[in-house]
């Protein structure tokens, strides 16, 4: 190949001939901008943000795509280049939910709240799980873009959570293609394209179908190539960024493939491929079941042993005793072991010694092998399984029943001894498979409690036992025996049809369980026949629940509307009171602000946004359902009287509930003044039931998209600029508004009452989990609340308690596919 | 997983297919000729075309709504299309439009359930002199009112 020179501002630059702009400017160190560019892929030109000025050339080319040519004159960063940079990044956030990244209280916001909303929609970069990774975000900062001049539009997609694994929020996506393009690349035939065009183009399968009706491997490259939030892991996706990154391998089938997982304080959040090819694209099972098995809830994670009452927890060193001393009484053919097929060449290799050195027995048995004659016979009186293999029922003539395991079973529950132990990617040591490579695992996960892996437990009960040779410290002690001992090996045969090319291959079983008892999502591979075995009949909801959902709307994204029956608490309630709401019997007690009631009726409703497990659970509901519990009302009713101007603020969920206070703040004669706040135009709602009730509406919005740029503070100081004399004002949204609410009351003298919205669970002032500091006096928000003086509050304390349960928040989300729901067409979008 | 629609491509589809090259670059007259067979294309006909082609089943459909010619539901009996060109709209196209649209109980793009009518739009037929212009099947209807259409209809059912 020939070389060219160039010139890139100004520095003379040698290429190969063949090479592009960018990958000259790159080559010469200097930074162009990209978006849809990625080194897996080829170049694309779809994002417009690596233009240039070539001399001599007209327009500005992106660089990507426009191949170096000896003596070209390149700039990549001239003034007028950044200033049409600046518009491609603002044209690409106009079809992106971020007036985050324009609000004047980001600063602060980021500071005060680090981690983003658990919402069901992201209608911003702070309800985004990709916060923190967004390339967008980034270029934006970069840029420094303060002000985006051209209006968010946003498409008012349904969010599509109907998939396993994988969440897609295509009112996020920038239309880059990079997704769409590593499917071709790693697959061939894709999944996903772009369909339709102009303003209504966008990723999708054919017809539109849920992945899981079209020949998607979810093999997850899409979801970890996407540069922004619309494509995400459901179960990854709130723990936010790695701390640490090492490849390992997948050892749940024969084909084990390499893995690169990401670790976040020792969990392993995500598996993925070690690089955007297709030879080392992985199956659902590597990529997203990997992780939820060793983070399942039902891990195991005490040793256990058999008393006279059953099962009782015990401590390491007395289950090894009683293992030992079992064992001890049938060597020889009265001893069999069943190991996993899913284990370590190294910890295979120390089972077999024990079963042969120290038991003298040959009935070493690695799984698939039916079990054997000799079990069922009654010649074996003593067997040590590691895993679900008895399928339930005990064998006759078996005395000592030792299993080791990660996950609870029948065979488990008839034991005598059970350890808990360490697997997967938590052991280190290698694999063969069935290609004959030899795969290094890292034992970069932390096992729960610091479990030991099998080959440790059996060393321990070696030695127990008397035996010497089994003084292991790591796997690569045994791996340096395996090298002198002639260990013949031969690559377990691979799978056929690949897991890697069809879904309804990925491996099922895993130590003898059905891996989709542990992760339920995988379900949906399953046959129609498979399903009816599998799903045991429907339990009925509706029974024992007695408060019907009348209406129930998606008023704006995320945030949503519910009318629920209940007579007694509508005749009781008054304007700021709340109540408590359970969808199910097993959800949270969550206090929801009541936004309206009629008495006539007998109707109390809600609005109510979606930010985690308990408020998705009632946002999935739809009307004609029941709810499990509904308390109240609860709480100190707002104090009405005449104060003279009351101005009554609501952001977010706060919109519906300042509502019924406006209305009696105007029956008792005060002039009523209500702020709006929204961090855009599209989360904008119920303008006309609030003009109605107020003398003055006052909309502000963060982005400044409708209304005056700002939040309530912004919209308060106005009004006093401008001579209003305020004297009391009403707050309720998030802790963090009513805490910079407050910080410009307090300057103008106003009095301000905030709506508490901290943990609680009680609701009756017994837990005092809802407690809050008012000018150093402690007040349960609950039955003092949940109007409390703003301006005396410990807002940093508030916040601090409303964080204590953020990773069992995160814990607590569902990742069992649920189908989509629109939100009420009524409202006027963009889109029309 | 994908359910295969249909393990054999219909005798129709299978003639269509045969009379062209296995190459990507007769996609669109493919596309056409099938919907020229069946008046749509339906998930199996398009299956069969990602099949032939070797391409992906979403990158076919991906051409296909990018064209305003290609349809995925069964048309009616009886086309009806409703210019709402520059000279139709200025002359009250969008009434004949909302008439339309109110007496067959459909929008623009979508089929009666008795499957007798489906309703277009479309932005110029280029007789801009006969403004508004309403073409049902191959007959041109000009200078158009709503009262016309209605009556014009009816002639139809």
């Amino acid at each position: 190949m020939s070389e060219i020179t160039l010139t890139i501002n100004g520095n003379l630059v040698k290429v190969e001939q063949g090479d592009t702009v960018l990958t000259a400017a790159r080559k010469a160190g200097i930074e162009v901008p990209t978006l849809c560019d990625h080194p897996a892929l080829e170049p694309y030109g779809a994002c417009r943000l690596c233009i240039v000025e070539i001399e001599g050339m007209r327009g500005y080319p992106p660089s990507c795509t426009t191949p170096a040519a000896q003596g070209m004159v390149v700039k990549t960063s001239s003034p007028v280049i950044i200033d049409l940079r600046k518009e491609v990044i603002k044209l690409l956030l106009s079809g992106h939910t971020s007036p985050c990244l324009v609000c004047l209280h980001r600063e602060p916001c980021e500071k005060y709240r680090p981690r983003p909303f658990k919402s069901g929609r992201a209608t911003r970069c702070a309800f985004c799980s990709n916060r923190d990774q967004c390339e967008l975000r980034k270029l934006t900062d970069e840029y420094k873009i303060d002000d985006l001049e051209v209006p968010i539009i946003y498409k008012h997609l349904p969010v599509e959570h109907m998939d396993p694994f994988m969440d897609r929020d295509y009112n996020l996506c920038v239309l880059c293609g990079r997704c769409a393009r590593i499917c071709e690349k790693i697959h061939t035939a894709g999944t996903i394209a772009f369909v339709e065009r102009g303003k209504e183009a966008r990723i999708s399968t054919a017809f539109d179908q849920p992945h899981a009706k079209t020949d998607c491997r979810f093999c997850g490259a899409c979801v970890d190539i996407c540069p922004t939030g619309a494509m995400s892991d459901r179960y990854a996706k709130w723990y936010g960024a790695a701390d640490r990154t090492e490849d390992s391998a997948c050892i749940l089938c024969p084909v084990g493939c390499s893995v690169r997982l990401k670790t976040k304080d020792g969990k392993v959040i995500s598996s993925g491929m070690t690089a955007f090819t297709r030879d080392a694209r992985i199956c659902a099972v590597g990529r997203f079941v990997l992780p939820q098995l060793l983070d399942s809830r039902y891990r195991l994670t005490s040793h256990q042993i058999r008393v006279a009452d059953g099962l009782i927890k015990t401590g390491y060193e007395d289950a090894l005793d009683l293992a030992a001393n079992s064992l001890k009484a049938y060597p020889g053919s009265q001893f069999a072991m069943i190991a996993p097929s899913s284990a370590t060449r190294e910890e295979l290799y120390v089972l077999r010694k024990f079963t042969k050195e120290v038991m003298k027995s040959a009935s070493f048995i690695v799984e698939p092998a039916a079990l054997p004659d000799a079990i069922a016979g009654g010649t074996v009186k003593a067997l040590y399984a590691l895993g679900d293999y008895l399928q339930g029922t005990r064998p006759k003539g078996l005395d000592v029943l030792i299993v080791s395991d990660m996950f609870p079973s029948r065979t488990e529950k008839s034991a005598d001894v059970i350890f808990a132990v360490a697997g997967l990617v938590e052991t280190d040591g290698t694999f063969l498979n069935a290609s004959g490579q030899i795969k290094t695992m890292s034992a970069q996960a932390a096992a729960p409690k610091t479990l030991l892996p099998d080959w440790k437990v059996v060393c321990d009960i070696a030695k127990k036992m008397g035996a010497s040779g089994f003084d292991f410290r790591t796997s690569d002690d045994i791996a340096k025996e395996m090298a002198t001992s002639k260990v013949k090996e031969a690559p377990p045969a691979a799978p056929e049809p690949s897991p890697l090319d069809k879904v309804s291959a990925i491996p099922r079983m895993y130590r003898g369980h059905a891996m989709s008892d542990i992760v339920t999502a995988m379900r949906i591979f399953f046959t129609a026949q498979e399903k009816e075995e599998k799903e045991a009949a429907p339990v009925a909801v509706e029974e024992g629940k007695r408060f019907r959902i009348l209406e129930k709307s998606e008023i704006v994204p995320n945030t949503h509307m519910v009318t629920v029956h209940a007579p007694v608490i509508a005749e009781k309630c008054q304007p700021g009171q709340f109540v408590i709401a359970m969808v199910e019997e097993t959800s949270e007690r969550i206090p929801y602000t009541i936004s309206d009631f009629d008495r006539e009726k007998g109707t109390i409703t809600m609005v109510t946004l979606e930010m985690g497990r308990s408020s998705r659970e009632l946002a999935n509901t739809t009307a004609g359902e029941y709810l499990a519990h509904f308390a109240g009302p609860l709480g100190r009713p707002v104090e009405v009287k005449k104060f003279g101007t009351v101005v009554l603020g609501g952001g977010c969920f706060g919109v519906g509930a300042i509502l019924p206070i406006a209305r009696v703040m105007k029956e008792a004669g005060n002039r009523v003044i209500c702020i709006e706040e929204a961090s855009s135009h599209y989360l904008l709602h119920w303008q006309d039931k609030l003009s109605a009730a107020c003398d003055e509406l006052v909309i502000v919005t963060k982005d400044g998209s409708a209304g005056m740029k700002g939040g309530i503070q912004e919209a308060i100081s106005m009004l006093a600029d401008r001579g209003e004399k305020i004297d009391q004002a009403y707050i309720i949204g998030c802790t963090f508004m009513m805490m910079l609410v407050c910080d410009a009351t307090r300057k103008l003298g106003i009095p301000t009452m905030t709506a508490m919205n901290p943990l609680m669970v009680d609701g009756t002032g017994m837990c005092g989990c809802c407690r809050v500091s008012v000018g150093g006096v402690t007040k349960f928000s609950c039955v003092d609340g949940p109007f409390l003086d703003g301006l005396q509050i410990d807002w940093i304390e508030l916040m601090q308690r409303q964080a204590a349960f953020k990773l069992e928040e995160v814990q607590a989300i569902p990742q069992d596919p649920r189908p989509a729901h629109d939100h009420g067409i009524d409202h006027v979008c963009m889109r029309a | 997983m994908k359910e295969a629609y249909s393990n054999q491509m219909t005798r129709e589809l299978q003639d269509v297919l045969g009379s062209f090259d296995k190459s990507r670059d007769n996609l669109i007259p493919i596309l056409q000729a099938v919907q020229g067979e069946y008046g749509y294309l339906t998930p199996e006909s398009m299956e069969g075309i990602a099949d032939y082609l070797c391409i992906s089943e979403s990158s076919l459909y991906g051409v296909a709504t990018f064209y305003t010619q290609f349809k995925f539901s069964r048309p009616g009996d009886h086309n009806v299309r409703v210019c709402l060109g520059t000279a139709c709209h200025v002359r009250g196209g969008s009434r004949i439009m909302d008439e339309v649209s109110r007496h067959l109980h459909i929008r623009a793009g979508e089929t009666t359930e008795n499957y007798k009518f489906s309703l277009e739009r479309v932005a110029c037929f280029g007789s801009c002199a006969l403004s508004p212009v309403v073409v049902v099947d191959k007959k041109v209807y000009g200078r158009m009112n709503p009262k016309k259409i209605k009556n014009i209809l009816k002639e139809y059912e």
